[in-house]
């Protein structure tokens, strides 16, 4: 097969679109689809996605070269728009061209089933054979790709049974058939065949042990099945090879959690601050996730574990001082006060008169059991009176009270203290 | 005094003792650690011990057999080689012998070290600035290029690489010939090169930034260092679809 050919004669009925911010870079990929002899008229440029989307909307584009960033959006965003844009045409090759090489954009990339991920700044030569190479490849794919898409005709259109004998026959066409594999354990699973389904997959991941579909299929059974532990050992690889999705951060968390996984936080930790782009809901699933584990290793003795967790919360987490009061009172709870200082500077400015800080103004002042008893009564008191309710200020409360005879004063707080948290009111160090 | 060559190792090669000395004093009150030689020999010595970011030689050295900077010096394990500058007579300053020799920027008359520092330090990478920079910004995770031409700094977009260079864009405004171009790969160290300034047309901005020709053999070596990261990000990609 003569790929040149193959591709010039392709585009000729399909327009190219370039999609770039820089002008200078649209051009010299211009200039390099022209060397590769498509017309100059069926090459289209644009610097942004409403451009691109104008552009999708009156030309049959069969090819889409993009940045990563685009003006209004990812290369991504563009590649789903163009995706719904062109839903039948099997052939549409999408390339990111781009200089972020790092190890969260090339897995996004795999993630998101791009055609080719080229390197800028790229060679001539390189580029040329690139574009060459996966063009051609998309437009008169290998038999073995021909008989994945026939089979997954057959599972769009129901035949499931259909589907799966399709999928059987391209397994010997391939030396490692993991997406045969995938698909066949897909078909399964949307038999309810959970198990033959698990099997076709692990037998995919035998194959090749990072198939990214092969992965998350067995997860999501996994999920499905409550199979916690395991579900957690095959999305922690996933984790592994391909960190960028974000909502699948906050699952792994939360598994991690789950299944008591504390000491892989940290890894998800460092994948968090690689993201392009971190949510306030990302934000509060780490900081969730770093405290329960910080906790743990506290309560199992281990402070110089615990301390890195509580500072990462502090440095990445800060915009919810709800973390900073947490591990404020945690601390000093353990009688480690003189760390628990050092993070109620931390609090962002103009809020000191928010529930958080005054609640941990208070444990850091009085949460020791040097304090004078009146002191911390009075402002205890005040505190309650403007209706917060926080279980260490209530409890050194009541206790200041008892200890120093007050105890048909401390009574309402007491009942409150009952009311609010009977499971934590028999910790009361008072008769 | 404002010490603009701070950091920098720089030799200065005049066959004079007492100018080099002169130099030397000059050189050193600017922040540079300098060294000496007034012959060939005790150069290329010390161009095998040190790594100098800048050799400041009488032109008369250029005329010599042999080059100035040390082939050892000129590229070995990726490392830079220096930024050459020569100085003499303005009538003994031949465009073609600078080109071929490679030097930077050639300065005429009797040299005054607080009236060529500023421009010398130009030409040279900003190291702890730029990853400063580089730590609060995405750009870490990108192969970066910096451009310096004697009086401003430029970050570069560059699509295309090629044996001899590189094609970018820079505003028409931008003067002068010669430049250093500093190459940052993520997770490796940056690179120095020196690069000749040529427009393809007064009114537009598209520029080629060609290497010296001493820098060859690490620029081809950097362009394969890219293709083996295409490539293994090709072969990522294909493993995990299984296509």
């Amino acid at each position: 097969m003569d790929k040149k050919l193959v591709v010039q004669e392709y585009l000729t009925s399909h327009a190219v679109l370039i999609v770039d911010k820089n002008s200078a870079s649209r051009n010299r990929l211009l200039k390099v689809m022209v060397d590769l002899g498509v017309k100059r008229p069926m090459i289209h440029t644009a610097g942004t996605m409403a451009e691109a989307a104008e552009i999708l909307k009156t030309n049959n584009v069969g090819l889409v070269l993009s940045d990563y960033f685009v003006g209004g959006g990812s290369g991504f965003d563009l590649f789903k728009m163009v995706r719904t844009s062109f839903p039948d045409n099997k052939k549409l090759c999408l390339i990111l061209v781009t200089s972020n090489i790092s190890q969260t954009a090339v897995a996004k990339a795999a993630e998101e089933d791009v055609d080719s991920f080229i390197i800028k700044p790229y060679t001539l030569q390189s580029i040329q054979e690139n574009l060459l190479s996966t063009v051609s490849t998309k437009i008169k794919p290998s038999p073995y790709i021909v008989k994945i898409d026939e089979g997954k005709t057959a599972m769009s259109a129901g035949d499931f049974r259909g589907a799966i004998a399709i999928f059987e026959a391209a397994m010997p066409m391939h030396p490692r058939p993991s997406l045969a594999l995938f698909y066949m354990g897909h078909a399964q699973y949307l038999l309810t065949e959970a198990d033959q389904a698990k099997g076709k997959y692990n037998k995919g991941l035998a194959f090749n042990s990072i198939h990214f579909k092969c992965l998350v299929g067995l997860y999501e059974i996994f999920m499905k099945e409550q199979k916690f532990p395991e579900a957690y050992q095959v999305v922690k690889k996933v984790a592994k090879y391909f960190p960028a999705n974000p909502d699948r951060l906050t699952q792994i968390i939360r598994l991690a959690i789950i299944t008591k996984n504390y000491e892989d936080m940290e890894l998800y930790y460092e994948i968090f601050t690689q993201l392009e782009e971190r949510n306030a809901e990302m934000t509060n699933y780490i900081g969730a996730g770093l405290f329960v584990a910080g906790k743990w290793y506290l309560l199992e003795g281990q402070l110089p574990k615990a301390l890195p967790l509580f500072e990462k919360i502090a440095v990445s987490c800060a915009e919810f001082s709800k973390f900073l009061r947490a591990i404020i009172s945690l601390l000093v709870e353990h009688k480690q006060t003189s760390e628990a200082q050092k993070y109620i500077t931390r609090f962002p400015a103009g809020t000191m008169d928010h529930e958080d800080f005054v609640v941990s103004d208070f444990l850091l002042k009085y949460g020791s059991s040097q304090t004078e008893a009146g002191v911390l009564i009075q402002r205890g008191i005040e505190i309650y009176n403007n209706n917060i309710r926080d279980y260490q200020v209530l409890k050194l409360m009541v206790e200041a009270m008892v200890s120093n005879g007050l105890e048909d004063k401390a009574a309402p707080y007491r009942q409150e203290l009952e009311r609010l948290f009977p499971d934590k009111a028999q910790l009361l160090a008072v008769s | 005094m404002t010490a603009r060559l701070s950091g920098h190792n720089m030799l200065v090669l005049e066959r004079s003792q007492k100018e080099a000395n002169r130099l030397a004093k000059g050189f050193k009150e600017l922040g540079a650690n300098v060294f000496v030689a007034n012959e060939q020999v005790k150069s290329l010595a010390l161009q095998q011990r040190w790594d100098f970011d800048i050799i400041f030689c009488d032109i008369s050295f250029l005329n010599s057999i042999g080059e100035v900077i040390a082939p050892q010096a000129a590229g070995g394990n990726g490392k830079s080689s220096p930024l050459l500058f020569a100085y003499g007579q303005a009538a003994l300053a031949h465009p073609k012998l600078l080109e071929a020799k490679g030097v930077i920027r050639y300065f005429s008359g009797v040299i005054n070290p607080n009236e060529v520092a500023p421009c010398i330090s130009g030409y040279l990478y900003d190291a702890k600035r730029h990853l400063e920079q580089l730590s609060e910004s995405s750009i870490a995770r990108e192969i970066s290029f910096v451009l310096n031409n004697g009086s401003e700094t430029f970050t570069l977009e560059v699509s295309e690489l090629s044996d001899d260079g590189l094609m970018t864009s820079l505003p028409a405004t931008v003067a002068g010939e010669t430049a250093s171009l500093t190459v940052l790969v993520p997770e490796g160290a940056a690179q120095r090169f020196a690069v000749r300034l040529e427009r393809k047309s007064p009114e537009n901005d598209i520029i080629k930034l060609k290497l010296l020709w001493r820098d060859r053999e690490r620029w081809v070596a950097l362009l394969k260092m890219v293709d083996n990261r295409q490539k293994q990000i090709t072969d990522f990609l294909t493993a995990s679809s299984g296509k």
